[in-house]
């Protein structure tokens, strides 16, 4: 069931109160305490490096801004998530908008690519899991964005539904539907994907 | 086809994550206790989780805690509302001198386009990549148009006067007055880091249009010592991680820029690969460490065959301007020499403008004079910037319509005109309909598989001492870290007695 929300992290309380007070130095624990879980998740979700570091940075300028306006009443770190997801959202709005773009290369772990041969060194072991993580990143691009963020949030950020439900500013109902689809549809993609990649490994009669 | 689903199958993934009720969750429990098929989905979402959790964890580079605990510093420095009032007030002093800087480079470039007999020739082969036009008027340089004595090379010197000037515009005003636009200071645009454009679609787009290489010019003018060691701290950071251009092959990849005397001999200059996709997080670094003093500039390189193909005869005016923003490569290696004493516009001299506002301090040299080279040279990605410099000296002559079309004196570019630019060549070019998804997808270009969308660009980042502050840069420790060996021994030369401290740590 619902877990109680989540204790406020002492530390991120003793760091917003000083960087509230004026303390660059205790600004920049914050970032340091949160910047790889920012980065990660904003790159899950656009699946583009140079991207996903220009709007870590911006999260944290927002959070920077912000920072006198926070009370407390949320955990910091939901707090930061909730700025990060608004920010992902209206990028991702902002760029279906312009003229769309073809990749100078095929993405990796798109329909069709090749997987390494059955016999496995420690390396096509590495290989190949690489490509599987290509591949679920790959279906995790096919979701609309508010799958895409339920599931990144719970299952690779693995928060709880509450706290998804406060990111997100959607109800806690909301979240368990979302969660559960986007599963089924992953699911779905990943298998339709795996069909795809056997037909072609298959040679012609 | 799947058979209708359950009514407890919306609640698997609730149940896999512990958070249904009691009630709910004993109900599911009975289900799976009696049903295959739903053991199955939970297995595959379960399975589906699991690989989710898999993914690798991406870390943020530590540099970007250096850069956002600076914007803290200057939060902290300015007062909460500071940062808005100050680029308020920013922004309306960069109108006003923009608007100075438009006046005063146009009509110099509109004189220099009715004087033939006086442009300088090229440089000696160690002159700058960075040419004069290249270099943003810094506001107060503006002020101070008279070029010191100190800054006399030729390009300098060539720089006309006030009195020079031609009381009426030509009918290359609007070329000049173009070409002043372009490179009018609008350091607003890398003052607001969050905004800068996305490079990563510009430079394909860049791509698209036959360009093959982006060359990315960025001259910061420290205002104080704090600012000084951070952006040496980033870039420290930067060589750290093995960006630097050559450094596998081992060559110099720092060098100082100013080897004679005094602490102006902190200034270097530092070369990088950076992805095109990063373009713009470095930026956002360094204008963050020192927001009013940042300089961007932006050059492409095209094969001339590439342009041509692209652009045809005789160009419209777009395509002219955007040509402009285009430095013609190397063509078959005997570009260096026809540049030699065929009176190309593209001045040799340092960063005039650059160096012109530093109070009353004389600009720094900022070029080693030959007799004063790093022992080892300039690394190889300077030496290529060079050949592309020296090859659009020779594109501008009439060697056929390259030649004739080419202008290098307005050979670079500002990051916000560059984009406008870019898109009106692109409107001018592209083909319409079909074509245009035939060049979207590259079949007609098949040069462009290697353009510069898909390799790093060279970035050339000139850091100089603190403004008016010159002797704190010494207290705060020269950059003469971020130097090889090989450039080291100009650099002892010149760097004062006094002891440096480390610079700052980027975390």
């Amino acid at each position: 069931m619902n877990r109680p929300a989540p204790e406020p992290d002492p530390i991120d309380a003793e760091l917003v109160r000083r960087a509230q007070g004026g303390d660059p130095a205790a600004f920049a624990g914050l970032v340091s305490r949160y910047q790889d879980r920012v980065f990660n998740t904003c790159y899950r979700m656009c699946h583009h490096h140079a991207d996903a570091l220009d709007l870590t940075q911006a999260v944290f300028l927002r959070v920077l801004e912000a920072l006198p306006r926070y009370r407390g009443t949320a955990n910091f770190f939901t707090w930061v998530y909730r700025i990060a997801m608004n920010l992902l959202l209206t990028e991702r709005r902002r760029q279906q908008r312009r003229r769309p773009t073809l990749p100078l290369e095929p993405s990796p772990g798109s329909p069709g690519t090749a997987e390494p041969a059955a016999h496995e060194s420690d390396g096509a072991a590495m290989v190949r899991q690489q490509e599987l993580a290509a591949r679920v990143q790959w279906a995790l691009d096919q979701l609309d964005d508010e799958f895409r963020a339920a599931v990144v949030l719970k299952d690779i950020e693995d928060l709880d539904y509450a706290s998804i439900a406060e990111i997100l500013g959607v109800p806690v109902g909301t979240v368990k539907s979302r969660i559960h689809r986007g599963r089924v549809l992953l699911r779905d993609l990943l298998a339709e994907e795996r069909t795809a990649v056997d037909a072609a490994r298959t040679p012609p009669a | 086809m799947r058979p209708a689903p359950h009514p407890l199958e919306a609640d698997l993934s609730a149940y896999l994550d512990g958070e249904l009720p009691v009630e709910r969750r004993q109900m599911v429990e009975a289900w799976l206790a009696e049903s295959d098929e739903a053991r199955r989905r939970l297995a595959e979402l379960r399975a589906v989780s699991d690989r989710l959790a898999a993914l690798p964890r991406l870390q943020a580079p530590d540099a970007i805690t250096a850069a956002l605990a600076r914007a803290a510093e200057q939060r902290q420095l300015f007062g909460e509302d500071a940062p808005a009032r100050r680029l308020g007030i920013y922004r309306a002093t960069v109108r006003i001198l923009s608007a100075a800087a438009v006046l005063l480079v146009a009509v110099g470039i509109g004189y220099n386009a009715l004087r033939p007999g006086t442009i300088a020739p090229p440089g000696p082969s160690q002159s700058p990549p960075l040419s004069r036009d290249a270099v943003p008027v810094h506001p107060e340089a503006l002020v101070r148009s008279t070029p010191t004595p100190e800054a006399g090379t030729a390009g300098a010197a060539d720089m006309p006067m006030l009195a020079e000037r031609p009381a009426t515009l030509s009918a290359t005003d609007f070329d000049a007055n173009e070409a002043a636009e372009v490179r009018a200071p609008d350091r607003v645009a890398v003052l607001d880091a969050v905004k800068l454009p996305s490079w990563h679609s510009l430079t394909r787009e860049a791509g698209a249009a036959g360009v093959n290489r982006t060359v990315i010019d960025v001259t910061i003018t420290p205002t104080t010592a704090v600012e000084y060691a951070a952006t040496v701290a980033v870039l420290q950071d930067w060589e750290n991680r093995g960006l630097s251009a050559g450094a596998e092959a081992g060559e110099p990849v720092s060098r100082q820029i100013a080897p004679t005397g005094g602490t102006a001999a902190t200034a270097v200059e530092h070369v990088y690969e950076v992805e095109v996709g990063d373009l713009s997080y470095r930026l956002n670094q360094l204008a963050l460490n020192a927001p009013q003093q940042v300089f961007v500039q932006m050059s492409f390189v095209a094969a001339p065959d590439d342009i041509l193909s692209r652009v045809g005869s005789p160009p419209s005016d777009a395509s002219r301007h955007v040509l402009y923003s285009i430095a013609a490569d190397h063509p078959t290696g005997t570009a260096a020499g026809s540049a030699d004493g065929m009176g190309a516009p593209r001045p040799a001299g340092p960063p005039a403008a650059a160096a012109a506002p530093r109070g009353e301090t004389p600009p720094p040299a900022a070029e080693p004079a030959p007799a004063a080279p790093a022992p080892s040279g300039p690394p190889a990605a300077l030496e290529a910037a060079r050949d592309t410099d020296r090859a659009t000296d020779a594109a501008s002559q009439p060697a056929g319509a390259l030649g004739a079309i080419m202008s290098p004196s307005v050979a670079n570019l500002e990051t916000r005109s560059t984009q406008r630019l870019l898109n009106l060549v692109l409107r001018g070019q592209q083909p319409a309909g079909a074509d245009a998804v035939q060049l979207q997808n590259r079949g007609q270009f098949p040069s462009n598989r290697g353009n510069v969308a898909s390799q790093n660009v060279l970035f050339r980042v000139r850091l100089l001492p603190p403004l008016g502050d010159e002797s704190a840069t010494a207290a705060v420790g020269p950059p003469a870290e971020l130097a090889n060996t090989a450039t080291r021994p100009a650099a002892e030369a010149a760097r004062p007695d006094t002891e440096p401290s480390p610079p700052a740590e980027s975390r």
